[in-house]
Order: structure tokens, then C-alpha cells, then sequence
């Protein structure tokens, strides 16, 4: 027991000894890939500050709306209670609520931002099982202070007018022009009487302007894709400090499985689509889909330029199975560019098409997020302590499972709709709908990382953290989670696709996404009768893009399962591409 | 002994209820724990030494339990005021709940399976309450709250100071009470150092995980603090290797920093649970003079687990011989090898390869048994080359040897060996039915 510990590693041999030196220092050491790297980030985030900045904007309005409806809780109580049981009763009830409410918020403030014990600082300690409440009443009661200096003191005002200052800041950022915007390449114009176009990109054709644009975001979307992937290679070939990590064969694996990389870029042109939907579409959703009559636009008719509402201009562009058929690739009557052709009420449908992404990712993702969640959850807690909670969790999620994935959705989502609950209302269903395939499937993906947990949970590491003192939490999370988090990626991504499928299938029925929100399912079924005739677009593109999606993200399921597991046969890509569990 | 012991196990049974029997792992073992000292416990596999390890930390899972009437005492008195003071909720006064109390009668309580015997007591009176609350029946007799675990003897639970005696009773520890001694003060070993580093962590990450666990260290220090560790075990250049994985070790190096982990907390206690048995000789016989080197160093009490009669002899100061989850033998380690009494601790001994002069290696016939049942009978005696009509029926309990209070005892029939035959077994028949049925 000799090392010296003779001052810092500021000592000259340190560095050279590789010993312990933080990613910062390593980055000073050898500046010059980071700082290349990090100009390369500038320069994409400055092409898109605009929407960054909206996007943080968005994020604090969100805030303040979380903090705003905390805030009214005592007030409201105290009104409640003080209707009933007089005004001194409510003015306890509001100094309880706001209590219990302070000490709700200490707990993660404790946890996230406050690192010292304030207990021991104060000299405070009593016994561990009263340590833990003190410490929470303490920050509790500092937020308490906080709270009231903003609320009753000139505090306010100034926590009020810098937060103004800085949405003002954030609000002039915002409407900064972005590269993939359509302002900065419109494709909204109408022909001239003596030839070309007004209004236009550059004064070329609709198709031309929206084509570029198109081609802008998909090439930003993918670069910024590569550049991610160039700065990890610059962080582990200068910035890493061991040599080797058991997550680079994984890596190197994936880059070799052809099938697998076919799927991340399916998945991600999906997700592109989704993202930029208000970018990628010829006419915004807003205009063409939800309010076509209050919107306007200008188009040539004989010499003149006239103007007509959507609304109007759809109703002659109608794809019913007739020759006014706007098929794809086509311009309409009134010059409007319809990439995929127009569907049965005359609207664009490709916007429709970018927009039902956007439907289809939300509720996929929300749906799935919290499937993993729970199934991650109690496959840790049954693995870890077994017995009762394991019978107990086996019973709930063979019940789940003993009716037919598909018809409890059915039964779930009529139940709702037809109740007029309030959750139905959100998303035109969508809420509902990712809240029933959640807990639809969750059974499903714990039974399939069921065997892997148990067994992880079997290690002697395991028992190693728990002979050295570990809380069974942090054992959890740090020794069991890293060997689950694997499989249920797999399974979360083959599911995925099962769930845009259901959705699909659901809205097909009538029962998933109401109008007007766009949904993919309903589009296929509201084309449906035109499948034989002119208009065969309208449920065709859809469903090709639903087989897609779902070939993709079971593609990627496939290649990251390679990837994780070292024992599998790399390169052979003939994995199968099952129907994805709907 | 010159010291008091740090971990007494009176009595500990801990069984396995699958849906198709109870198998009783550990069926009353007792021994004690005493700081620079060794205890080695040998035996086969399936004997119970793991078993009785993983009782003592607590790593019992589901559907195995440490039954009630077992005790595992940790008597350091600095750990107790410590406990008193930080768990005020869980500290019992036995002076106050023992009051007018007859020890004798609890016994008698419908609740309470042990007998004296049990307990390692001659008569009924002997008995203390303590030795009820100890075993886990303070609640079933209205003496104790469940989840109590700290039993101060001399001194006044309120005032930590003053406390001169007690104990922590480690059976009935769980949640923070038990991650504050596992560690801390009890640290284990385990057998296979490739699977107790977590792969995906450096070995440094690991150590400085336990070192925050305990001693409230991060970053810097506890780098620091992990390559001193690192260093005390032996591992040259422990700058760098802190920051290597596992995978980058070799196995000895892996065991030494799976040691370095377990001292990370300074225990009192270390349980090396076959802890050589993964590795070649020569490295086997680095590790134990490492573990012999922290011992003296540490004043460290340690319980060794092998099956390797050869490292029980290098290492031990007393020896338990295990078999079928009981303790048949057990002797300080020179009297055990020089004139080994229990025909079981004869056979493992004869078992030995150098020890050998035929043509065939001479074992002992058959495996051990599954304790599936409660034990009316000598569990050794189908494999027992001496064994006599009365095995089958009568089951024997720890005797010394020559009959006088030395410390060298065998659980078999044919002891006391200065004793008549009959006369020994109406002995340990007796002992075994004083107590009724358990």
C-alpha cells in the first residue's frame, strides 16, 4: 500500500504512463480532430439554427406549462376545499398540498442536481432510515424558499423578464432561415402568361423545386447521419482510452451485414420523412389537408392570374377512378405538383403520405417505448428477486397473452372510442392507440427477454455486487441491464414493425386513427374501391410504403441481432423477414 | 482460543423447497470466526460449503431459506455501536425485553423447533433469551419486532457509547442494514474470478464501485485508492491495468483483483468460497500466500472453502469437515491430519493421490447423498466402510473424541472412543430424542 500520492496528475509522466486523464485533457493533448470535427457540427447546426432553436423554444413552453399546472395545484385544492369546509380549512389545505407538492419535486431534485448531502453538511446526521426524509424536507425547504422569493419579491420579476429575453432570443433565432425550409426553395408558384415560373426556386418548374428540396433534406438528414458515425471513429481512434471495448465487435459486425445496413437506411428514411414531413411535402398539411378552404393560392388560368382556395382547386382534382385522375408525377388542373397523385377528395398524397409518417412513428414509438419499459422493468425485478413477483407477473402476462393480441386491441380501442373517453380524444385516437398495443404487448417482449434476464441474473458478478454491498437498483441497472438492453432492442425493433402494421390494420377497419389526422391504414382502405380503375395510386403507394417500413425495421432487427450475439454467421444475409409479430 | 470470536454460527440450517422435496443444504452447522485466524471447511460437492457461505452474506435466493433456530452472530463491538446508532428502529435492549423471562420454558413454545442441543447447550437452563432472539423467535414469543437484527447485551441501545456487548445478527439482516455489513464488514470471494468481473466494466470501475459503495470515494481518489488496491494484491504496473477489462487479465491476476475488490471496504471478515480453484498450482499457491499476507496484515478472520484437502492444510488454523450439509469433524488442523477420527475425514484423506502407494487410486465409494430428509440416521453410513447396524437408526451428534473437553470432535458412533460401543451410541441416540422431534 505505497503509491505516491504525491500531488495531482499534473506531474510531468503522468499522460505518458496512460494513467487516468479525463476525455478533456486527452482532448487538449490532441485538439486538432476534435476541433475538425466540432467545425463540422457548427456548420451543420448553423444550416438548420432556425429549427434548432424552435425546437428548444418548443421545449421550454412545455416547461413552463408542466410548471405552471404544479404551481396551480394548492390554489386549487385550497378552492376546492374552502367551498366545502370554510376558508380556514382551505388555507391548510393549500399549505399541505404545496407541501406534499415541494416535497414530490425534492426528490428528483435531489437526485439529478443536488450531489452533496446537505444532511452532512449541516452536521445534521441522526440515524440512515431518518437521514434519507431529512435530507428531502431540507431540499424541500430550499425550493420552498425559492419559490416564495419569486413569487412575493421583485425576485419575480427579474426570473420573469430574463426568462422573456431569453424566448426572445430564441424566438428571432427561430425565424432565421433554415436550409431545408421550404422559404428558403419554395415550390408553391404559378405559372406566367408568357412562359416559366413566378414564385418559384430559382424559376424552376414545381417539380423541379420540390425535387431539390427533397434531395436537401435527405442529404442533410444523411450527412449529419455520417457525421455522427465520423466522430465516434474519431473518438475511438484518439480520444478512447482503451484500445478495445466488447461494443466494438458489435459495431464491426453491423457494418458488414449488408441486410441489416439496408434496414437502419430504410428505418431512417422513414424517420427523415417523419421528421421533415412539413419540409418534404409539395403543400403544407395545414393548407391542403386540415383547412383547405381558409387557405388560397394563385394559378394561371388562360392569361390572368387568378386566385382559388384548396379547398375549391381539390374538389376538380379528384382521383375517383375517372380521366380527372391526377395519377403520380403529375400537375394538377391548377398547376399544383402532386408527386403521388391526389387521393379520392382531390388532396396531395404524398403530403398526406409524410404526414401519416409522422402519425405512424408517434404512435409506434410511444407504443413501443413504453412496452420496453415495462417489460425491461419487471424482467429485472423477476429475474432479481424471483418467488411471488415472478408467479405473480407470469399469471398477469399469460392473462394478457391468452387473448389474441389483435382482437384485445380491437375489443380495447372500441371500448374507448365508443365510451368517448377524454384519452381517445388526444391524436385523434393515436394516444389510445400506443397506450393498447403497450399494454398488448408488453407480455410478449418480457416472456422473450424472460430467459436471457434469469440467467444474467445467475452470474457471480451478480453476486459479487451483492456480496460488496450493492442496492438491488444499481445492481439492476449496471450489471444486468447491459445483457438485456440487447435482445430487447431486437425485439423492440422486429415489434416496431408489427405495430405500424396493427395501426395500419386498425385505421383500415375504421377502429385506429380518425380523420383528419393522416394514417397510412386509412388511406390503403379509402383507396381500396379505386384499386382496378385509373386511381390505382392511392391505396398502391401506401401499401408499398407500409411493406417497406416493415421490411426495414425487421431488417434492422436482424442485424443488430447478429451484431450483439458474437456466435452468429456475419455476412450470411438470407435472414428471414417475418411478418413482425402483428 | 486467545480472542473472542468476530462471527459465531450456532446452529445454521438453511433449506431448499422445491415442489418436489426440501432439501436440507445446511443442517446445523456451528462454528466460529476469529480475527488472523483461518477456518478452512472442506468437503465434496454438494456438502453444504457454499451453501453455508452464501448463508453467512446473505445470498440465500429464492426458494432456498435460512430456517428459523439458526444464528450467525457478528459480535465486533464497534460495528454494534455503529449499527445502534444508525438503526435505532431495528436495535433491541435485551437487558429490558428479557425481563422476568424463564429461558427454560420457551422451549416449550409451539413456535420454537430447537433443542438445547441444538444450540450447543447441555441442559434447558442454560439457555439465555438471547438465544431465542438470536434464532430468529423474538417475534414469535412477543420479545422482539420483525426485522430487528441489532441485540445489545451490556449498555443502553440510546446512547451508542455505552454499549460493552452485543451482537448483529446476521440471518435476519435485509435492505440497507445488510448492504452496510456485506462489503463493509463481511467481504466474499468467489470461485470463478472470469465470472465474478463483470465483463463489460474495467477492473478499476469495478473496485471503485464498491469503494463509493462505502467509503463514499469518487474519481480521482478512488482511482487512487483502486491502484493501491491493485498494488496490495500483487498486480505490477497497476497504473495502467486499472484501466484494463477482465478479458485482458490472466486468471490469477483476475483472482487477485477479485480480492482486491473484496478488501476494498477493509472488512473484518473474508469468505473465499473455493477461491483456487480455478487456477493452476503455481498460482495457487501465489494467491494463498497473498490471502495469508492481507490476513496478517488486516487481522483479517477468514473462512476458506475447498475441497482441496492439500490447501486446507497450507492454510487453516481449524478445520470443519462437511458432509451432507452437517459438520461430521472438526480440529485444530494438525491434530486433524495426524490422526483423523471420522471415517469420512479418513476417506477424503486417503483419497489424497500422494498420499498413495497401490496401483489404483483409492476413493471413497459413491456420492454424496441428497439431505432431502430430516436426519434419523448417520448420512455417511451407505458409504461408510465401518459402518454397523445402529448407523441406520441412530443419528450421531458432535462428541469429542476421547470423551474430555478437548476440542477435536466427530459426529459418529463410534465416539467417544474411550466409550463402550453401546454405551456411545445410547449416548448420541439420547442427545438426539431429549430435545423430541425436529
Amino acid at each position: 500500500m505505497s503509491v505516491a500520492h504525491d500531488g495531482p496528475t499534473a506531474e510531468p509522466g503522468a499522460s505518458v504512463d496512460g494513467d487516468e486523464t479525463t476525455l478533456r485533457e486527452r482532448v487538449e493533448a490532441n485538439p486538432r480532430p476534435a476541433l475538425l470535427w466540432l467545425l463540422g457540427v457548427a456548420t451543420l447546426l448553423a444550416l438548420e439554427i432556425g429549427r434548432f432553436a424552435g425546437g428548444l423554444r418548443a421545449m421550454g413552453e412545455v416547461a413552463a406549462f408542466v410548471i405552471g399546472g404544479v404551481a396551480v395545484g394548492p390554489a386549487w385544492v385550497e378552492g376546492n376545499v374552502a367551498g366545502t369546509l370554510g376558508p380556514l380549512a382551505g388555507d391548510v389545505a393549500f399549505v399541505l398540498t404545496a407541501a406534499v407538492l415541494l416535497l414530490l419535486v425534492a426528490v428528483p431534485v435531489k437526485a439529478f442536481l443536488v450531489p452533496v448531502s446537505l444532511v452532512k453538511t449541516f452536521g445534521l446526521e441522526r440515524s440512515s432510515e431518518a437521514d434519507d426524509l431529512l435530507e428531502r424536507m431540507l431540499v424541500a425547504a430550499g425550493l420552498g424558499v425559492v419559490t416564495v422569493l419569486v413569487v412575493a419579491t421583485p425576485v419575480g420579476a427579474l426570473v420573469d423578464g430574463l426568462v422573456a429575453a431569453l424566448s426572445g432570443v430564441l424566438d428571432s433565432l427561430s425565424s432565421l432561415p433554415t436550409i431545408t425550409s421550404r422559404e428558403v426553395i419554395p415550390n408553391q408558384g404559378h405559372r406566367l402568361p408568357e412562359g416559366g415560373w413566378d414564385d418559384t426556386f430559382l424559376g424552376l418548374s414545381p417539380a423541379a423545386a420540390w425535387a431539390v428540396r427533397v434531395a436537401v433534406v435527405y442529404a442533410y438528414a444523411f450527412i449529419a447521419l455520417a457525421w455522427a458515425w465520423v466522430g465516434y471513429q474519431i473518438f475511438r481512434e484518439h480520444y478512447r482510452e482503451a484500445d478495445w471495448t466488447p461494443r466494438d465487435d458489435s459495431v464491426n459486425r453491423f457494418r458488414n451485414h449488408y441486410w441489416g445496413i439496408l434496414g437502419l437506411v430504410i428505418v431512417f428514411s422513414f424517420v427523415v420523412m417523419a421528421v421533415w414531413a412539413p419540409a418534404l411535402g409539395p403543400t403544407t398539411a395545414e393548407e391542403n389537408l386540415f383547412s383547405p378552404y381558409e387557405n388560397e393560392f394563385e394559378y394561371l388560368d388562360g392569361d390572368e392570374v387568378v386566385t382559388v382556395s384548396h379547398g375549391t382547386a381539390n374538389l376538380d382534382s379528384r382521383s375517383q377512378g375517372g380521366d380527372a385522375t391526377v395519377g403520380p408525377m403529375s400537375y394538377d388542373n391548377y398547376n399544383r405538383w402532386a408527386p403521388f397523385g391526389t387521393n379520392q377528395d382531390g388532396k396531395d398524397l404524398f403530403t398526406f403520405l409524410v404526414f401519416g409518417a409522422r402519425t405512424s412513428l408517434v404512435i409506434s414509438l410511444t407504443a413501443i417505448g413504453l412496452a420496453t419499459s415495462i417489460a425491461l422493468g419487471m424482467s429485472l425485478i423477476t429475474a432479481y428477486y424471483k418467488g411471488v413477483v415472478d408467479v405473480l407477473t407470469v399469471i398477469t402476462s399469460d392473462t394478457i397473452i391468452s387473448v389474441p393480441a389483435f382482437l384485445m386491441v380491437l375489443l380495447l380501442s372500441v371500448v374507448f372510442q365508443e365510451a368517448n373517453h377524454p384519452i381517445a380524444a388526444v391524436y385523434d385516437g393515436g394516444l389510445l392507440l400506443a397506450l393498447i398495443f403497450a399494454f398488448v404487448y408488453w407480455p410478449g417482449l418480457w416472456r422473450s427477454i424472460r430467459g436471457p434476464s434469469l440467467q444474467v441474473a445467475e452470474q457471480e458478478w451478480v453476486d459479487a455486487a451483492k456480496s460488496y454491498g450493492q442496492s438491488p437498483f444499481q445492481t439492476m441497472r449496471k450489471h444486468m441491464t447491459p445483457y438485456i438492453a440487447g435482445y430487447i432492442m431486437i425485439y423492440a425493433s422486429l415489434l416496431l414493425g408489427g405495430i405500424i402494421i396493427a395501426t395500419a390494420a386498425l385505421s383500415f377497419l375504421g377502429l385506429g386513427v380518425n380523420p383528419p389526422t393522416p394514417e397510412w391504414g386509412r388511406m390503403v382502405s379509402e383507396g381500396r374501391s379505386y384499386i382496378s380503375t385509373q386511381s390505382w395510386h392511392i391505396a398502391t403507394i401506401p401499401g408499398v410504403f407500409i411493406v417497406f417500413v416493415v421490411m426495414g425495421f425487421n431488417a434492422l432487427g436482424d442485424g443488430i441481432r447478429d451484431a450483439i450475439d458474437p456466435e452468429s454467421d456475419v455476412g450470411s444475409g438470407d435472414a428471414a423477414t417475418t411478418g413482425g409479430g402483428a | 482460543m486467545p480472542e473472542e470470536p468476530i462471527v459465531s454460527v450456532r446452529n445454521l440450517r438453511t433449506a431448499f423447497f422445491t415442489d418436489k422435496e426440501t432439501i436440507r443444504a445446511v443442517d446445523g452447522v456451528s462454528f466460529d470466526l476469529t480475527p488472523g485466524d483461518t477456518v478452512g471447511i472442506v468437503g465434496e460437492s454438494g456438502s453444504g460449503k457454499s451453501v453455508t457461505a452464501r448463508s453467512i452474506m446473505g445470498l440465500i435466493e429464492s426458494p432456498g431459506r435460512v430456517l428459523d433456530g439458526s444464528s450467525v452472530r457478528f459480535t465486533e463491538l464497534s460495528t454494534v455501536r455503529e449499527f445502534a446508532a444508525e438503526f435505532p428502529g431495528r436495535t433491541v435492549d435485551v437487558e429490558r425485553v428479557a425481563g422476568d423471562v424463564d429461558p427454560a420454558s420457551l422451549f416449550d413454545h409451539q413456535d420454537v423447533t430447537v433443542t438445547p442441543d441444538d444450540l450447543g447447550l447441555d441442559t434447558r437452563e442454560a439457555a439465555t433469551v438471547v438465544d431465542f432472539l438470536a434464532a430468529g423467535y423474538g417475534e414469535a414469543l412477543g420479545l422482539s419486532d420483525a426485522g430487528d437484527c441489532v441485540f445489545v447485551t451490556d449498555g443502553d441501545p440510546a446512547d451508542p457509547e455505552t454499549i460493552t456487548d452485543g451482537f448483529i445478527e446476521l440471518t435476519a439482516l435485509d435492505g440497507e442494514a445488510q448492504r452496510a455489513i456485506r462489503g463493509n464488514k463481511v467481504a466474499m470471494v468467489f470461485q470463478d474470478p472470469l465470472t465474478s468481473l463483470n465483463p463489460v466494466y474495467t477492473v478499476g470501475n469495478q473496485i471503485e464501485e464498491a469503494l463509493s459503495l462505502h467509503q463514499g470515494l469518487s474519481g480521482q481518489a478512488a482511482t487512487r485508492e483502486a491502484v493501491d488496491l491493485l498494488e496490495a494484491v500483487g498486480i505490477p504496473d497497476a497504473r495502467r491495468r486499472v484501466d484494463e477489462y477482465p478479458h485482458q487479465f490472466s486468471g490469477g491476476m483476475r483472482q487477485r483483483a477479485v480480492i482486491a475488490m473484496a478488501l476494498a471496504c477493509d472488512p473484518e471478515v473474508l469468505i473465499c468460497d473455493e477461491p483456487t480453484t480455478a487456477l493452476d498450482v503455481t498460482i495457487q499457491a501465489q494467491i494463498l500466500d497473498l490471502i495469508e499476507d492481507l490476513q496478517a496484515e488486516r487481522d483479517l478472520a477468514v473462512m476458506f472453502i475447498t475441497h482441496d484437502m492439500g490447501v486446507i492444510a497450507e492454510v487453516s488454523d481449524r478445520v470443519n469437515v462437511m458432509y451432507a450439509g452437517e459438520v461430521v469433524e472438526t480440529a485444530t488442523v494438525e491434530p486433524l491430519f495426524e490422526s483423523p477420527k471420522h471415517p469420512y475425514t479418513q476417506g477424503l484423506l486417503r483419497s489424497i493421490p500422494g498420499r498413495q502407494s497401490g496401483d489404483r487410486l483409492e476413493t471413497i465409494e459413491g456420492n454424496v447423498p441428497t439431505p432431502n430428509e430430516p436426519a434419523t440416521y448417520c448420512r455417511f453410513a451407505p458409504r461408510c466402510p465401518e459402518a454397523f447396524d445402529a448407523c441406520e437408526q441412530v443419528h450421531p451428534e458432535p462428541v469429542s473424541v476421547d470423551g474430555d473437553a478437548s476440542d477435536h470432535t466427530a459426529a459418529c458412533l463410534l465416539y467417544p472412543e474411550d466409550m463402550d460401543r453401546t454405551e456411545a451410541v445410547e449416548g448420541h441416540d439420547d442427545r438426539m430424542h431429549d430435545g423430541g422431534d425436529r
